[in-house]
């Protein structure tokens, strides 16, 4: 065959410059460490890398969503657990109050320890979390869930239920409690909160006038309630906890699953680095010769002879 | 005696015209297009034969260059031709697709992102609704999904210019072509075959005829004399150039395509993009563009009203309704090609309904110094400096304008129209619009729950705004005006409680459950200012799902683009392969190669040299005869 001049040169340049652009190719995928630069180079495996990485960012923010789930719910039970030390201590009082002997000095005192616990339920349920918003005032969480009335009654003042918050796409825990329906327990007279019980036995004991049977019938009710309240806190905590437990499940479950996605995802996109480096060097062994072997025929010319 | 000088000065002018062609050919071994000539050097045809005035011999009479021959083969040159056109259609699609590609798909950066990191933001928000900083996350998140919407829009819009003038400057060249080819048809009929002239002439054909085919499909008839007639695409095409002259080409874009129209002033009719040369790739790329277009304008619309859509549902952190989160549309300014002043301008809209469809125009005059805002339709206008106002625009004027400066301002919408209407973070919609309370004085100890729905209408006109469900005897509960002081109070509607029914009521359904005491009793009203409610929130959040959701059909028409690009990656490697062969062959046929011009040179010079000292032999015996006294 005859072998034009012009056309041999121009043949081998381009021979040489495909050869060119699959070093550019190897080196950048070197560099970056992935086979899939641009996803014309696999659109299938980059589609899938896509779908990976968009899961991977959905559960960490699963995973954001439940740390902010564990900080209302540690704030929470910690208020709960401190409203339990109290009413442990309220039910001590009850029991030395209920004593028929009491004076009307030992009654005093027993007021005056009940009246701090008083105000130290009443702190309690209305504690705040980190941003400022009460804990327990359910969904109106500016609002003050619990107040002292004109008559020194304490009252319920929030709204609705605590936000829930999703952890997965369609399970949803809840941060908080309704201050009310918390510390509401069955009582001899109907339903009341644990805070009006508590303010409903200070006042028999600071009321001299009362007849002993009246103030029996109280105590004994002080008794129950105490007991009552105490079980309410406890059944509270263990829905906290309950709650935890299914986050910390949850996130654990979470990060194992993001371990398999992004592994999977390396296995997709990521360049296998040996094969690429012998692949480097095979192609700029082939360059290196072509050019020699360029060089070496085009100084072929019978013109050189003449 | 023979005629001994005639035939060695024969021999020397054929055989230098010989060297000369070769001279010619190592000099063009390196013109893309030349194809080799040979000087056909034949005897010279013996006179003679008894005409009275010529003289009978025995020896011939000689040698001539009786022709220039041109190496060239019509069906390699064809297939060289058809292989280059399939490459170049190939390599023009693959780098517009590669624009396309490389500005749809920006990663992390790119709308998929954007999208995730949107809903992302909005679970933030459900997480801490009353948070102002979480809301405003959530609001710059939105930000960020119509800025990239509308950046994907612009940048498919600059492509599709960018190709459309690809198609005017192609068609323009073929233009050129044609026409040149027409003139070189004519003087091709007036060159005598057989010479330099008309094989260089013919080479001029070939290279532009190649051009041509490079650009678009063509099919070309080789007349006896030379000349060719060019049709469009294929034996049956529109007929592009003929001994007439050449047609006019012109194109056009027509829904989403590139069309092409034949003699552009006279006919209307449009003819598809023949499937080779650098036209039909910049057809199919605009066609790419066009559908990835449109793609993504049917998901900034969908993603904006289903958005919308929940967003309107839920109250924002003051108890008000909430709007649209989105805009589909906006006012966009264009400046005009021709300015040449470096005007500054800011365009707002202050009032949405006023703001005149058909669209306005801004004119600065150099003389008054005055800017001239005006309804596309001169139906209202306004002229000053600094601001102007009109129909619900407000404009802010400066910067360094020229007269004659103009500015075109029309509402776009879809992806390039895309913004965000809300800016403070308290009007985020984000919680239910009822709320539902349990009363403090509750001896049961039910639940409640409400939830939104547009569609419940049960309770008669006139219809309060706060509800009260009270448990009534035998297990009943009733619905109550909260206001009603009445003892007792109208009973609005009643029924059997079932614990964890849903009951319709207006606007939205309640649900009782648990334990509840006669007497007890539960208050839905609208959703009060600062209430730590998700609910709306997490309707927005749903907006995603769907198989695919919004962030999936993005990838997927990412991938569309993808596997486009790479099968035209795969064809341009394998058109490049075939076009090498093509060429290849056709070289094989007609190219220089300097190693056989050497030869022949060497060969010729020979000749040449022989003749010449039959010249010299034929003096000397002439002079023995002369020498004879």
């Amino acid at each position: 065959m005859r072998v034009g001049t012009f056309q041999s040169f121009q043949s081998q340049m381009s021979r040489m410059g495909s050869l060119q652009s699959t070093l550019a190719q190897l080196e950048a995928q070197i560099a970056s460490g992935k086979r899939i630069l641009d996803p014309s180079d696999d659109p299938l495996g980059s589609s899938r890398v896509a779908d990976l990485q968009r899961s991977i960012d959905n559960n960490q923010q699963f995973i954001r969503n439940m740390d902010a789930i564990t900080t209302q719910l540690s704030f929470a039970d910690s208020a709960v657990d401190a409203m339990s030390n109290q009413m442990v201590r309220a039910k001590e009082l009850a029991v030395q109050a209920a004593n028929g002997t009491l004076t009307d000095a030992d009654r005093k005192v027993i007021s005056t320890e009940l009246g701090q616990i008083i105000d130290q339920m009443l702190s309690l349920s209305n504690s705040r979390d980190a941003a400022g918003n009460y804990l327990f005032s359910g969904a109106s969480v500016g609002t003050t869930p619990f107040a002292r009335d004109a008559t020194g009654a304490i009252v319920w003042q929030g709204s609705g239920e605590a936000p829930k918050v999703p952890i997965s796409a369609d399970v949803a825990v809840s941060t908080g409690a309704n201050g009310l329906s918390m510390l509401s327990i069955e009582t001899s007279g109907g339903r009341q909160t644990i805070l009006a019980s508590l303010t409903e036995f200070k006042a028999l004991l600071d009321d001299p006038s009362v007849d002993a049977a009246t103030f029996t019938a109280g105590m004994e009710k002080a008794l129950s309630d105490t007991t009552a309240g105490i079980d309410r806190l406890a059944d509270q905590r263990a829905t906290f906890g309950s709650r935890m437990a299914q986050v910390d499940t949850e996130t654990g479950r979470l990060k194992a699953l993001e371990t398999t996605m992004t592994t999977a995802k390396s296995n997709l996109e990521s360049l296998d680095v040996a094969a690429a480096i012998v692949q480097l060097k095979s192609a700029m062994t082939l360059l290196d010769a072509s050019q020699q072997s360029f060089a070496q025929i085009k100084k072929l010319s019978l013109f050189s002879y003449l | 005696m023979s005629d001994l000088l005639g035939l060695g000065a024969s021999g020397v002018r054929a055989y230098q015209t010989a060297l000369d062609i070769v001279g010619e050919n190592i000099a063009n071994a390196n013109v893309p297009g030349y194809a080799r000539r040979t000087a056909v050097v034949a005897e010279n045809p013996s006179a003679g034969g008894g005409f009275p005035l010529t003289r009978q011999t025995a020896a011939g009479s000689g040698v001539n260059v009786s022709g220039v021959a041109r190496a060239y083969d019509a069906f390699l040159t064809e297939d060289a031709r058809t292989a280059s056109g399939d490459y170049s259609r190939a390599q023009t699609r693959q780098y517009w697709l590669s624009e396309i590609e490389s500005f749809l798909n920006t990663g992390s950066q790119g709308l998929s992102g954007r999208l995730t990191a949107f809903y992302n933001a909005a679970q933030d928000v459900a997480s801490d609704p009353t948070s102002l900083s979480a809301r405003d996350a959530f609001l710059s998140a939105a930000g960020e999904v119509a800025a990239q919407f509308r950046s994907l829009a612009q940048s498919f819009d600059a492509t599709r210019t960018g190709i459309k003038q690809d198609v005017d400057q192609t068609v323009d060249r073929i233009n050129d072509l044609t026409s040149a080819l027409s003139t070189l048809n004519g003087t091709i009929r007036r060159t005598a075959g057989g010479t330099s002239a008309s094989a260089s002439l013919a080479d001029e054909r070939d290279r532009l005829l190649n051009e041509l085919g490079s650009l678009t499909k063509i099919d070309v008839t080789t007349r006896g004399d030379g000349t060719v007639d060019v049709r469009l695409d294929n034996s049956n095409g529109p007929m592009l150039l003929d001994q007439m002259g050449a047609k006019l080409l012109g194109a056009t874009e027509a829904n989403g395509k590139i069309r092409l129209t034949l003699d552009p002033f006279g006919n209307s009719g449009t003819i598809p993009v023949p499937g080779s040369g650098v036209l039909a790739g910049l057809s199919d790329a605009y066609t790419q563009n066009s559908n990835s277009t449109a793609a993504i304008d049917t998901l900034a619309q969908q993603f904006i009203t289903s958005v919308n859509d929940a967003h309107r549902q839920g109250v924002d952190l003051n108890g008000i309704a909430g709007g649209d989160l989105f805009a589909a549309s906006s006012l966009v300014a264009t400046p005009s090609r021709t300015n040449t002043g470096q005007a500054t301008l800011d365009l707002q809209v202050t009032d949405e309904s006023l703001v005149f469809a058909g669209g306005y125009e801004l004119w600065y005059d150099g003389g008054t110094s005055q800017w001239t805002l005006s309804r596309a339709d001169g139906s209202a206008s306004i002229t000053g400096s600094g601001t102007l106002d009109l129909d619900g625009i407000h404009l802010e004027l400066g910067g360094a304008p020229k007269g004659g400066d103009w500015f075109q301002i029309e509402g776009v919408s879809g992806a390039a129209g895309m913004r965000v209407l809300i800016e403070d973070g308290a009007d985020l919609a984000a919680a239910a619009p009822w709320a539902a309370d349990i009363s403090a004085a509750n001896q049961g100890t039910g639940a409640v729950a409400v939830r939104s729905n547009p569609a419940a209408a049960t309770i008669p006109a006139p219809v309060p705004t706060s509800f009260t469900v009270r448990m009534g005897a035998g297990s009943t509960y009733e619905i109550i005006d909260t206001a009603d002081t009445g003892i007792p109070p109208t009973v609005l509607a009643s029924g059997a409680y079932v614990p964890g029914a849903w009951i319709p009521v207006n606007g939205f359904d309640v649900q009782l459950s648990g334990t509840i005491a006669e007497g007890d009793s539960f208050v839905v009203a609208p959703t009060a200012a600062g209430m730590a409610d998700n609910a709306n929130m997490l309707r927005m959040v749903d907006t995603r799902l769907g198989n695919p959701g919004f962030e999936g059909r993005f990838a997927r028409e990412v991938t569309r683009v993808a596997t486009n690009l790479n099968d035209t990656k795969a064809l341009a490697s394998a058109t490049l392969a075939v076009r090498d062969k093509a060429l290849e062959a056709r070289d094989a046929a007609s190219a220089v190669n300097l190693d056989e011009e050497a030869a022949d040179l060497i060969r010729f010079q020979q000749a040449y040299q022989a003749s010449a000292k039959i010249i010299a032999a034929a003096r000397e015996i002439f002079q023995t005869i002369i020498d004879i006294r």
